[in-house]
């Protein structure tokens, strides 16, 4: 797993790839809390998370609830196939928001 | 937790899991196979399997590996469960009971090589059998009946923890899809906090599911077997769908069949809503318990002799809690007697086919509460009474058809609560006990000597007597040398008592009465000279004042009716003299009254029984000694033995009037 932070002039960009699983919760949690504490918008790409978990959905809610909570722009990318799988299963609709049109397509 | 009490706790799940198979597989004999019997003898064999496996039990697991595989295909509509596999069924579960038992006295030994070989023999027949045609499967189908897909509602609420576990709840999900379709489902997100709050590996995540799938409850609930604890989570058929079958036996139900029924339910519920405690640690509780009602009585004494209002209130108020943490820790012992009853019914089955007679069994009560410790000592004396009566009372078909009497004979277990005692009945309506075959016995025997003249009932309860059995040959179903004089001596041991109807060609009932605690008891406080007597308060009927005027030969005449009375001064042989107003408590043991002459009434106490030491053993009329609040001791009556002394001496002196008036 890596988590690559890219600032940028409006805001950041998160790169997640690899596995987004329970054994990085905990240190991907303080990351991607403080690059969103630090910038007024991020956005999310995880079209190359290969493996994902619950605690990694809950991860990527628990972003996307802070940052409506804080008035903070949020955007994810379109999903991996993996978060896909995942999305479809539970039928979270919250994390297919925009991209849903296209990865479903 | 140390290897002992796991192993410990293994047996003690194994019998509970062999009686549950026992359970359904006679359940299945009398009301025919349905899919959740199959399932709970399999769900028992298969949980067994897995535990022993753990400790490396490999006599139980291989032989549960049979036993469970049969089972299987009975379960996947491949074989039916045919009356003989059910007998090959209950024979490997007693054997698996047998091996069981070598696991708790750390033997692990074979019991028996030749009949585990001739089991597994007889098991792999069916297993064949199983690969046959599917003609054959088509019938087993049809019996089985299988459901159609179902819908489920399930809601996981999963522990914080599951994910700290190692175990993810999209896997469980993953693997729900494979057993069926997922027509909706509904991520629960809300319990997700604050950012700052969060702790990335907490579960936050409840799902809705609903689930539509032709697999079993068992098999939707086993998909989440490890995360079950601190969890919430439930599995329900959709109601709105009619796939729920009418129960297949329409017959009319027999209380037997009610109150297995209750059973039943009654165990679904214990699975969920109860905690397995060491008895040790019950005892103590009551024991400390009696400290503290002893304690409070005495405290409560000492506010009410300071004449501090106050500190009086407060006494009594912890008293009356006092009094309320002793029903309850006392509660907490009582147990169903269903426990013992349940079986019955294997014993019934298995005797009537092996003396070729007809029983049915009748089970009313089996909900009525007794002290657990009461109920362990009962199963044996119970088996004697039920055995007697089937072997010695209920007569074979020919027997029964020449009495004119219905093919099928009744036995009736029966238990309820009357005035402070458990009575539990047994009755059979065979061919009752002839007083006089019993009466030539006992002059043969030595019993009584011949010129003795007995009523009906002193001619039955000669059974009771030492050494005397009326079986005209001893089978191997009673009559194994233990006799009614044992079944008595234990009863008795419980402070209880044992009783015998019987009409010749009707058939008899044998009555146990037992007191419903051993510890802790509601009495009344009398006192005859100094000395301080406690007697049940269950047992007393109403204290009146004794007029002498209407006591004629230790007979009393109250209000019309004579009753026999017994004078606590001379019985104890105490000094003084009676006080001008002295008080009858009138006392009730089973149908016998009788009244007892006392100085001085000094009303309700909760009384701490404390047996007798080793030298009082044989006393009789006491059954044990409590503290009183100033510290002092009472002794408490014996009803049972006093009342019967009361009555036994009254009829004696009838008796006697009778053969002077000759």
């Amino acid at each position: 797993m890596a988590i690559a932070i890219t600032p940028s002039d409006t805001g950041a960009q998160i790169r997640i790839d690899g596995e987004f699983n329970i054994y990085t919760a905990a240190e991907s949690r303080d990351l991607l809390l403080e690059a969103l504490n630090a910038h007024p918008a991020v956005a999310v790409d995880v079209e190359a998370v290969e493996e994902i978990d619950t605690s990694g959905i809950q991860l990527l809610l628990m972003l996307q609830k802070e940052a409506t909570r804080t008035h903070k722009a949020f955007s994810l990318s379109a999903l991996s196939p993996a978060i896909q799988e995942v999305a479809t299963l539970l039928n979270l609709t919250e994390l297919n928001g925009a991209s849903a049109a296209e990865t479903q397509a | 937790m140390n290897l002992d009490s796991a192993r410990g706790a293994l047996v003690e799940e194994a019998r509970e899991l062999l009686a549950a198979m026992e359970h359904a597989l006679l359940k299945i004999e009398t009301e025919g196979s349905t899919p959740d019997d199959v399932n709970a003898i399999f769900r028992a064999a298969h949980t067994i399997k897995g535990s022993a496996g753990l400790f490396g039990l490999d006599k139980i697991v291989s032989f549960t590996h049979v036993t469970e595989s049969v089972l299987d295909k009975v379960r996947g509509g491949k074989l039916e469960m045919t009356p003989d596999m059910l007998s090959l069924m209950l024979d490997c579960g007693d054997y698996l009971g047998r091996l069981i038992d070598t696991v708790d006295d750390g033997t692990d030994a074979e019991p028996d090589i030749d009949q585990r070989n001739d089991l597994v023999a007889r098991l792999q027949v069916y297993m064949n059998d199983g690969s046959a045609p599917a003609a054959q499967a088509a019938s087993a189908t049809a019996t089985a009946a299988p459901k159609g897909p179902q819908t489920w509602i399930i809601t996981l609420r999963l522990s914080p923890d599951v994910l700290r576990n190692g175990m993810d709840p999209i896997s469980f999900i993953r693997y729900l899809a494979t057993i069926g379709t997922l027509n909706s489902i509904k991520t629960l997100t809300e319990k997700i906090p604050a950012a700052a709050d969060m702790d990335a590996e907490t579960c936050y995540l409840g799902f809705d599911i609903e689930l539509e799938s032709s697999a079993e409850r068992k098999v939707i609930e086993d998909v989440f077997e490890f995360v079950r604890e601190d969890s919430q989570i439930s599995i329900e058929p959709k109601i709105s769908k009619e796939t729920k079958a009418p129960p297949a036996a329409a017959k009319t139900e027999t209380a037997e069949g009610g109150a297995r029924k209750k059973s039943a339910d009654g165990k679904k519920a214990a699975d969920s809503a109860f905690i397995k405690v060491e008895a040790g640690k019950l005892d103590l509780l009551v024991n400390l318990v009696g400290e503290l009602v002893t304690a409070s009585a005495a405290s409560q004494l000492a506010a009410h002799d300071s004449g501090d209002a106050n500190a009086r209130e407060r006494a009594d108020q912890v008293a009356t809690l006092v009094e309320q943490i002793r029903d309850s820790a006392l509660n907490m012992r009582m147990v169903p007697i269903g426990e013992v009853f349940s079986r019955f019914p294997r014993v019934v089955r298995d005797v009537s086919k092996e003396l070729n007679k007809q029983i049915d069994l009748v089970i009313a009560g089996a909900d009525t509460e007794l002290d657990k410790s009461m109920v362990e000592k009962l199963a044996d004396p119970l088996m004697h009474c039920v055995r007697n009566a089937m072997d010695h009372g209920i007569e074979d078909i020919e027997g029964r058809r020449a009495a004119g009497k219905s093919e099928t004979g009744t036995l009736n277990l029966t238990a309820y609560q009357e005035s402070g005692s458990i009575v539990i009945e047994i009755t059979d309506d065979g061919r009752g006990m002839d007083t006089n075959r019993l009466r030539k016995k006992a002059i043969e025997k030595g019993i009584i000597s011949a010129d003795v003249e007995l009523t009906h009932q002193e001619a039955l309860n000669l059974i009771f007597a030492p050494g005397f059995s009326t079986a005209e040959q001893v089978t191997n179903i009673s009559g194994r040398g233990v006799g009614m004089d044992v079944v008595k001596k234990n009863i008795e041991a419980l402070r209880g008592d044992i009783e015998l109807d019987s009409t010749l060609g009707a058939g008899s009932t044998i009555r146990l009465r037992l007191p419903l605690t051993l510890a802790i008891i509601d009495g009344f406080r009398v006192q005859v000279n100094k000395s301080d007597f406690v007697i049940p308060l269950e047992m007393i009927q109403e204290c009146v004042d004794l007029n002498r005027n209407d006591m004629h030969h230790e007979l009393i005449d109250l209000r019309g009716e004579s009753l026999p009375v017994i004078e606590l001064r001379d019985l104890f042989q105490l000094q003084g003299v009676a006080p001008k107003r002295e008080s009858l408590v009138v006392v009730q043991f089973g149908h016998t009254r009788a009244g007892i002459v006392v100085d001085h009434l000094h009303g309700e106490l909760q009384a701490v029984i404390k047996p007798l030491g080793q030298l009082f053993r044989n006393t009789r009329s006491v059954s044990g000694s409590t503290i009183l609040g100033n510290g002092d001791v009472a002794l408490l009556l014996d009803v049972q033995q006093v009342v019967q002394r009361a009555s036994r001496r009254h009829s004696e002196q009838v008796a006697e009037s009778r053969a002077t008036r000759h």
